[in-house]
């Protein structure tokens, strides 16, 4: 049996730790208290966050043996600041083996050659071969490819946001060889075909661990097209691994340049994809999720908003996502949106 | 305000308002070049290619002092940036973003040639990049990879085992991503770079802080603290803005022999000191009068914030065979020291011990991520070491949400708690 690697992002690197025989596993966010987060975390991290240091210290997932944390966020980087110290000062003895990624993502020659170089480390680190590797980047490109054969059936009015959220997850929790299999299955038996009449909306801000606000639209009559969201349309990615050269190289080059991160800069490579999605005509409207939490993606907001008023795109801002209920609040913002979107 | 009863500290104030100055009279009549930058960048390759470079965080300071804050921000939120969005790091941009003539201070900060920051949090790099983008000047970002080398007692370290200390591979990515700054420096200032000033400069860096260093020893073992915490920010930082500086070496060392001079004759900022307290986290800049709220009540005077002890402990650096090496040592893990754990909680309680320190005060930013962090792990280390910590949840510089007069009520019934002295 596999150990399981826990992950807290997109951006680290699934084919090395496959490849030296671990089961990679997105850290879940999950409902109940948060003791010790309560104690040693600010009010400033997000629930996600706050749920992966409490189950952590608490020793919640025994079948986690090591935890890879990138630097993909600050609040990341401060994750495994926070369990590295608790373990240190034994407040808990039962977090895993913690290991940190330092990939950074400003676009840079130095920045490339000391990710690459960070992430020759990590292949060494964990004793991942060349050949493990190729056959970790051969399952995981499949398992892109399902991921895509989604979203398409999703373009295609076929598939809700919310199911097809549910069905990516698959691809950071669970096994990856089986992934492809089982979402052709899932589709194969898909009837659903959604009325023309529903207008096409993308959810874009902070990243979503949840469908909730993906219903309460559906549930409103709209029906969420995509979301600017690792978790959803980003998941795979524009392109591949390569499957020819150096296998750590072509993992680092897909981590490094072509995933969805807070830290990348600048917003020339940020934005494009937001971009071609309101200017393909397919979106009728943009919901912006922007948490009360939130000290990041509420600085790119007043440019996405002008930017989809420039393109005649009605937009709605929220700062709840309807996680575990939405409130009436919420929900008569949403209702009143979509309804304005059908008139 | 309190009374500044330090001759260096009018020194202090009226030197900042005379660069400053001339700083304007540079830029607007000489059209020279100057920069903004995060108060983590390497100052000190601006000042040796002679490019003036304003910090961030200062100038966020004296809007807040001069109680402007509230009219920035508001003006912010208006043009769609939220409430809970980073307020330090966005005040100065924000008072060159509204046009209101004759509002900023001391004439407003003129239009820069070059914007630079180090990308610690995750809003840094948007902020800058909005601001470069308002002025149509260059953006440098550095980046910043995280530590993993993290023995909790770092300062023991810092000075001559900084290469180990520091990790060889943040050191030379630091080092390469500075040599893109000195390109752009010398563009602007059509200087070149030469590595043996930039020795001399670390050189003088380091007798700066050495005498800050010995201030630092005198507030120690002085019976009663011989300087407030505020005119100790006033002098230090009016100094490392300028570090190395002749002006700024000249100063280190008149505050040295004033504090010297005044511990050395029993000389107390406030005579009736009963409770020594620490302050934890950037300053108040829009109420410094907190600090001097609880001196007559209490007996209670501050005797200790970062600014002046993370100068020797965070900047000297000795073995300056690379100093480009050296100097990125001293950029490359400047929040870790500050505010993340192990380092920031091991630190302050060493210099709550060697302050020998009643009580904390420490601050929880509400709108300053990187600064907001590790906080509870400095508060918990501090309280298990018996030292009472009273938690302020607040923004530095903006005031709309502080009510000053239940702030000192809450504060004072910590002090009350203490007991008699």
């Amino acid at each position: 049996m596999d150990r399981v690697a826990g992950i807290t992002s997109n951006t680290v690197p699934w084919e090395i730790l496959r490849a030296a025989g671990y089961a990679p596993r997105l850290i879940p966010n999950e409902p109940g208290p948060t003791p010790y987060s309560d104690r040693f975390m600010e009010d400033v991290f997000e629930p996600r966050f706050r749920v992966a240091f409490d189950r952590l210290c608490a020793g919640t997932w025994t079948d986690i043996s090591v935890v890879v944390i990138p630097r993909t966020s600050e609040q990341e980087h401060k994750l495994y600041l926070y369990l590295r110290e608790v373990s240190r000062l034994g407040y808990s003895k039962r977090i895993p083996r913690l290991y940190l990624y330092n990939l950074l993502h400003s676009r840079s020659a130095e920045s490339y050659s000391y990710g690459l170089d960070r992430t020759r480390q990590m292949v060494r680190d964990f004793q991942a071969s060349d050949d493990g590797l190729r056959e970790a980047i051969a399952e995981s490109n499949r398992a892109r490819a399902a991921v895509r054969a989604v979203l398409e059936l999703r373009q295609q009015g076929r598939l809700e946001g919310s199911e097809a959220i549910q069905m990516i997850g698959g691809f950071y929790t669970g096994d990856r060889r089986g992934f492809a299999e089982r979402m052709r299955q899932k589709v194969s038996v898909l009837k659903i075909v959604t009325p023309a009449d529903r207008p096409r909306i993308l959810i874009k801000g902070a990243s979503l661990d949840h469908t909730a606000l993906h219903r309460l639209v559906e549930q409103n009559g709209g029906y969420v097209a995509a979301e600017d969201d690792w978790r959803g349309s980003r998941a795979a990615g524009e392109l591949d691994i390569r499957t020819e050269g150096d296998p750590g190289v072509a993992v680092f080059d897909k981590y490094y340049y072509d995933a969805v991160s807070p830290r990348v800069h600048p917003r020339e490579q940020t934005d494009p994809w937001f971009h071609a999605e309101i200017e393909g005509g397919q979106i009728e409207g943009v919901v912006f999720y922007i948490p009360l939490e939130d000290d990041v993606v509420g600085w790119d907001y007043p440019r996405h908003l002008a930017f989809v008023q420039s393109r005649g795109v009605p937009s709605l801002l929220v700062r709840e996502s309807g996680a575990p209920e939405p409130g009436s609040g919420l929900i008569a913002q949403v209702s009143a949106f979509v309804r304005s979107l059908r008139v | 305000m309190a009374e500044k009863r330090l001759a260096s500290t009018v020194a202090a104030s009226e030197g900042q308002k005379a660069w400053f100055a001339a700083l304007r009279k540079r830029v607007f009549e000489d059209r020279a070049p100057y920069a903004i930058a995060q108060a983590d960048m390497p100052f000190e390759l601006f000042q040796i290619l002679d490019v003036p470079v304003v910090s961030n965080q200062w100038w966020a300071a004296v809007v807040s002092a001069k109680r402007l804050a509230p009219y920035y921000l508001d003006k912010l939120n208006e043009a769609g940036f939220h409430q809970g969005l980073c307020r330090y790091c966005s005040l100065s941009m924000a008072s060159t973003l509204i046009d209101a003539p004759g509002q900023a201070p001391w004439g407003g900060l003129p239009k820069p040639a070059l914007l630079a920051a180090r990308l610690t949090c995750d809003c840094v790099q948007r902020v800058f990049e909005i601001w470069a983008r308002h002025f149509s000047a260059e953006l440098i970002l550095l980046d910043a990879p995280g530590a993993m080398h993290l023995p909790p007692r770092w300062w023991e370290q810092s000075r001559h085992r900084w290469r180990e200390l520091y990790e060889e591979h943040r050191l030379q990515f630091m080092a390469r991503q500075f040599k893109g700054l000195i390109a752009s420096l010398e563009r602007l200032s059509g200087r070149r770079f030469e590595v043996e000033r930039l020795r001399v400069l670390m050189e003088q860096v380091n007798r700066q802080e050495e005498y800050l260093d010995e201030a630092r020893k005198a507030i120690c073992d002085a019976p009663k603290t011989p300087v407030r915490m505020q005119e100790q920010i006033t002098n230090v930082m009016a100094a490392q803005w300028q570090r190395g500086s002749d002006w700024a070496v000249s100063h280190a060392r008149v505050f040295r022999d004033e504090v010297v001079s005044r511990a050395r004759n029993g000389i107390a900022a406030y005579p009736n000191e009963r409770w020594r307290v620490m302050w934890v986290g950037a300053a108040l800049w829009y109420d410094l009068d907190f600090y001097t709220a609880f001196e007559e009540s209490h007996g209670a005077v501050f005797v200790w914030s970062m600014y002046l002890a993370f100068g020797p402990d965070g900047y000297i650096r000795y073995g300056l065979d690379d100093p480009l090496l050296a100097l990125a040592s001293r950029a490359v893990s400047m929040n870790e020291q500050l505010h993340n754990p192990p380092w920031a909680s091991e630190w302050i309680l060493e210099q709550a011990r060697t302050h020998r320190v009643d009580a904390v005060f420490a601050l929880t930013p509400l709108g300053t991520r990187p600064s907001a962090t590790g906080t509870r792990f400095i508060e918990i280390a501090l309280e298990e070491a018996g030292i009472p910590v009273f938690s302020i949840h607040a923004d530095m510089v903006d005031s709309r949400q502080w009510n000053a007069q239940a702030m000192r009520r809450s504060a004072a019934e910590f002090l009350n708690r203490l007991g008699q002295r």
